[in-house]
């Protein structure tokens, strides 16, 4: 009883973390910047992100140095909070850790498939290596599939992996791994959910891991329909098993051939009906878009700790989303307003342009 | 209650002589310009004097030619002044050369700070690769190796160690800071691209030392020497402009105080009228000075000057300035934070003076704080200048005298025991904490409270009168309708309670709280008969009950609400008391040594936080229950003009 009520600390402090983060007014003033090395010195000196940038010259700063220090930062936020999550911190403090894992792993993949698995090593966040239950630094001597299941061999990740071990010379099917891994990293949060939150917590943070999902895979449809002529199976198997949509919504969306008759199906799914009323540049956007929405009203209203936590977490992300959008818009010389469009958070946010 | 008489002065001459009258008006020190024309209803034949101030530009270049350095002018008293004895162009062209000179020395040492700046950044930048033992010419001259000099962040240095893929991926660290290693690494000329991309994709940040020859070490030494050299030119400029003002210096104290007299002077033209060739100039004087201005303008032949009351021009709202007697002119700071009085208003410095310092020494009872919130209010005045200072000094006395009424010392509740043995009592007169003495300190609180609210409307009766608003002296709800309505409830209804008198009868509540409420409730009507408005009768009736209804509500509420505030009068006695107990039973809780450092630190806090809270308290008294009666702070300063502070 002690320890559920300790983890209440999380809802101030989740909420004095979110009351740092930045404001339209810091948006615009990032949009007006000209240069990358512009946008890190007023992060540097103007934001909350001043601690996390105070080791980078921003006269010549590389936009992967500062992408990862931003996202140090985002690690360590959540590693704060889940010191607070007294009640079920052990198993939600592993969210951010398995997907970074997730993440480090594919990017393995990704240049064993590219062919230069040595390079690995240039990319590796350090602040990660402390934390995670890998050995991360050993995956830049990998040089093939084999050699890095033999590295995740007492891992978690292993049992997943394994079933995708290539045949002789066949490439590695990078997709399928993704898919695994990503319906491994939900199970073993909804996992989490069921079995150690109850009440309005279970369900907001049902809410809000299953609108994610079910718009993930919309994306996924439209994406592999419409861009790739994908086939139904392949639809199928490229989906994540949660979500609250039904197998015949879901069916309908694979079986239908235009972007208007899956906007029509899906505009019927209450999901659909609350967030798909906008029109959108890209399928992948509208998750993401939904997931601020979600996480934005429960850090706000939500009394329960679990939800505020990972509602910030969420938020964090899409600033940092958004940050790196401006750094990369700035990087390739691409116009202030367009960078704008791209942006969830100044896009969504109250207040006048 | 006082605010200093003064006079409108009117001054009419020949435009000739205008410059005399604007320098014998600045150096009066009394004289308050104020808009020529404002004073007069036809100005159809009086033009302002719109003119550029030829002092101003003279006056600011010599000004400008000074921030760059940490000397400033002064201005000469009045009397050295009026020896000065300089042609107009002559002080121009000493402005120009005075204000080149510095300029000029300032742009040659701003040149050599900024050269030895940038030296500085080339050692910085060239000293992290001493300890190499290279020779940089040698390097230059490498045909078919590339050379990069730099640093890795730490982490990247780390990750370096464990990739081995490439050959010439190799970097020699030389120096190093908390972050970064700094030093180089080399590639043969058809691999320089490749290894290029793997340091970028490390971080490295590339430091060019292609203007360098030699070793870094001898690098080094021949920046130092010229960025040491830079710093001797600085010192002798530095020397040359401090020889320069020494010489110059009394001259130019001088034209800069000639030329912001004249400066000033000058623009007192800016407040009078042309017209033909005359001008008319106009002002407020102190009542006292008329006879002074009489005597100097009468020396003019054109020009001639004419005294009124500033009664007879209250439209024009006269200047204000408070006179008051010494020990209340302190608490001018206070009625100053509110707002001045208007011309014909009571100042209310007394009222506020006598009051907080009552109030304070009730709330904030202490003979030995009270000592020491003196003590620092003095310092604060001397050593700061600080106008609370003047104000904390009187209000210590204050908690000091009511310290001894109350018995207490730095919170010894009995340290004050034989003194009233001596003095004849059987033990202290007021025991703060006894449950009887409670109640009384909060139904004193009330009655202070009642005093002072009727206090502060009979000064609005007072006042209002004498600026003949008698619909707020009479009618209003506070004036006599709200006095008789407020004095009947406590009278009738808290002499019964109190006393047991049985004074409310029917009669009592029609004459003195009902036939109030109906006068307050149409007091604008019964007002603009009375100053005989044509204009008294309201345009619509439903508006007007509806309004007056919501009006009167919020005075009857007020009265209430304003007295019920000064319950923290009392409350506050108590909490000193209360904040000193809990002081002394923490000390009991330490040692003996530990009990002298708890009751030191928990007097410090108390009389820290309690001085402030009540400082603030007494002042929201004043201003919200007792200003809010009587005063409306519309005035405005009287600023003489004044050039000079040495008088």
């Amino acid at each position: 009883m002690l320890s559920n009520l300790s983890s209440n600390a999380i809802l101030s402090k989740a909420r004095a973390l979110y009351g740092k983060c930045l404001t339209k007014n810091n948006y615009k003033d990032l949009l007006s910047c000209q240069t990358v090395n512009e946008v890190a010195a007023y992060l540097k000196s103007r934001t909350v992100y001043e601690k996390f940038l105070s080791g980078i010259n921003e006269s010549q700063v590389h936009r992967g140095q500062l992408e990862a220090k931003l996202k140090q930062r985002l690690f360590e936020d959540y590693a704060l909070l889940c010191r607070y999550e007294i009640s079920v911190g052990e198993h939600f403090s592993q969210y951010l850790i398995l997907r970074s894992e997730i993440e480090q792993i594919l990017h393995s993949i990704l240049l064993i498939n590219a062919g230069s698995p040595e390079e690995y090593i240039f990319s590796l966040p350090m602040y990660l290596v402390k934390h995670s239950n890998i050995n991360l630094t050993a995956l830049s001597h990998v040089k093939n599939f084999d050699e890095l299941l033999k590295i995740l061999e007492h891992t978690r990740y292993y049992k997943v992996l394994e079933q995708f071990k290539p045949i002789s010379d066949e490439p590695i099917n990078y997709t399928g791994i993704e898919n695994a891994l990503y319906t491994y990293l939900y199970g073993t949060v909804f996992k989490a959910i069921r079995e150690y939150t109850r009440g309005g917590t279970s369900k907001q943070l049902q809410e809000i891991f299953n609108t994610y999902i079910d718009l993930i895979n919309f994306a996924r449809i439209v994406r592999l329909k419409l861009f790739y002529n994908s086939s139904a199976d392949f639809i199928r198997s490229c989906l994540l098993p949660f979500g609250n949509m039904s197998k015949r919504t879901l069916s309908e969306l694979i079986d239908s051939n235009s972007a208007d008759e899956m906007n029509s199906i899906f505009k019927k799914t209450i999901i659909g009906k609350r967030y798909l009323t906008e029109h959108y540049a890209y399928p992948d956007e509208i998750s993401n878009h939904a997931k601020y929405r979600v996480c934005k009203h429960f850090i706000h209203f939500s009394t329960h700790p679990s939800v505020v936590m990972f509602s910030y977490t969420f938020i964090m992300e899409t600033e940092l989303r958004d940050i790196i959008t401006i750094i990369e818009g700035k990087r390739y010389g691409l116009p202030s307003e367009e960078i704008k469009k791209l942006l969830i958070i100044y896009n969504l946010s109250e207040g006048s342009d | 209650m006082a605010v200093q008489k003064i006079k409108v002065i009117s001054i009419i001459g020949r435009m000739d002589d205008l410059d005399e009258v604007t320098a014998l008006c600045g150096k009066s020190r009394v004289f308050h310009p104020d808009d020529a024309l404002s004073f007069y209803s036809d100005t159809s034949d009086f033009s302002p004097l719109n003119e550029e101030n030829p002092y101003s530009e003279p006056l600011q270049q010599l000004k400008d030619a000074l921030p760059f350095t940490n000397k400033k002018l002064k201005l000469l008293c009045s009397k050295d002044v009026a020896k000065i004895n300089i042609k107009t162009d002559e002080l121009k062209s000493y402005v120009e050369y005075i204000s080149n000179s510095f300029k000029q020395l300032h742009e040659q040492r701003a040149a050599a700070q900024k050269k030895v700046e940038i030296y500085n950044n080339e050692i910085e930048r060239i000293s992290h690769f001493v300890g190499l033992d290279l020779n940089l010419d040698d390097i230059h001259h490498c045909g078919y190796i590339k050379f990069r000099f730099g640093s890795l962040p730490k982490e990247s240095f780390e990750k370096l160690k464990s990739y081995n893929q490439n050959p010439y991926v190799v970097f020699f660290p030389c120096t190093s800071d908390h972050l970064h290693y700094w030093g180089v690494y080399f590639s043969p000329i058809e691999m320089v691209s490749e290894v290029d991309r793997i340091f970028s994709s490390l971080y490295f940040e590339r430091t060019r030392l292609s203007d360098f020859t030699g070793s870094p070490e001898s690098g080094v030494k021949v920046l130092s020497k010229k960025r040491d050299e830079e710093i001797q030119k600085v010192k002798q400029l530095d020397e040359q402009f401090n020889n320069l003002w020494k010489q110059e210096k009394p001259m130019c104290q001088k034209v800069y105080s000639w030329l912001t007299e004249q400066s000033v002077y000058f623009g007192i033209r800016s407040y009078s009228a042309k017209y033909n060739d005359n001008f008319i100039l106009t002002g407020w004087i102190p009542e006292d000075k008329e006879k002074y201005f009489k005597h100097e303008f009468d020396k003019f032949e054109s020009v001639d000057c004419t005294f009124e009351a500033a009664e007879g021009q209250l439209l024009h709202s006269p200047p204000v300035k408070l006179e008051n007697k010494k020990p209340f002119k302190p608490f001018e700071f206070f009625v100053d934070m509110y707002g001045l009085p208007s011309y014909d208003e009571v100042d209310p410095t007394p009222f506020v003076a006598i009051t907080y310092f009552l109030l304070f020494g009730i709330m904030f009872g202490d003979l030995g704080q009270g000592l020491c919130v003196s003590i620092i209010g003095y310092l604060m005045w001397k050593m700061k200048k600080m106008p609370l200072g003047k104000i904390l000094m009187p209000c210590g006395i204050s908690s000091s005298i009511f310290g001894i009424v109350f018995g207490s010392v730095f919170g010894f509740e009995h340290a004050l025991d034989p003194l009233y043995k001596v003095m004849g009592f059987s033990e202290k007169p007021v025991e703060v904490m006894k449950p009887t003495t409670t109640n009384m300190i909060i139904y004193s609180a009330v009655g202070i409270g009642i005093a002072l609210v009727i206090i502060a409307i009979l000064i609005n009766i007072y006042s209002s009168i004498k600026r003949k608003n008698f619909e707020n002296a009479f009618f209003g709800p506070n004036g006599v309708a709200g006095l008789v309505f407020y004095s009947a409830l406590v009278v009738g209804f808290g002499g019964q309670l109190a006393f047991g008198w049985q004074i409310v009868n029917s009669t009592y509540v029609l004459c003195f709280i009902i036939l109030p409420i109906i006068i307050m409730f149409f007091r604008d009507i019964f007002g603009g008969l009375v100053e005989r408005r044509p204009n008294w009768k309201p345009e619509k009736w439903g508006d007007y009950i509806m309004q007056n209804f919501f009006e009167v509500f919020e005075f009857l509420l007020s009265y209430a609400t304003n007295t019920m505030s000064f319950l923290r009068v009392g409350a506050f006695v108590l909490v000193h008391a209360g904040m000193m107990l809990v002081v002394f039973t923490l000390a009991e809780m330490s040692g003996p040594v530990g009990s002298v450092i708890v009751i030191i630190i928990g007097n410090i806090f108390v009389m820290a936080l309690e001085g402030l809270l009540v400082g603030i308290q007494v002042l929201r008294l004043e201003f919200y229950e007792m200003f809010s009666r009587f005063f409306d702070g519309g005035g405005r300063p009287f600023n003489p003009i004044i050039v000079h502070n040495e008088q």
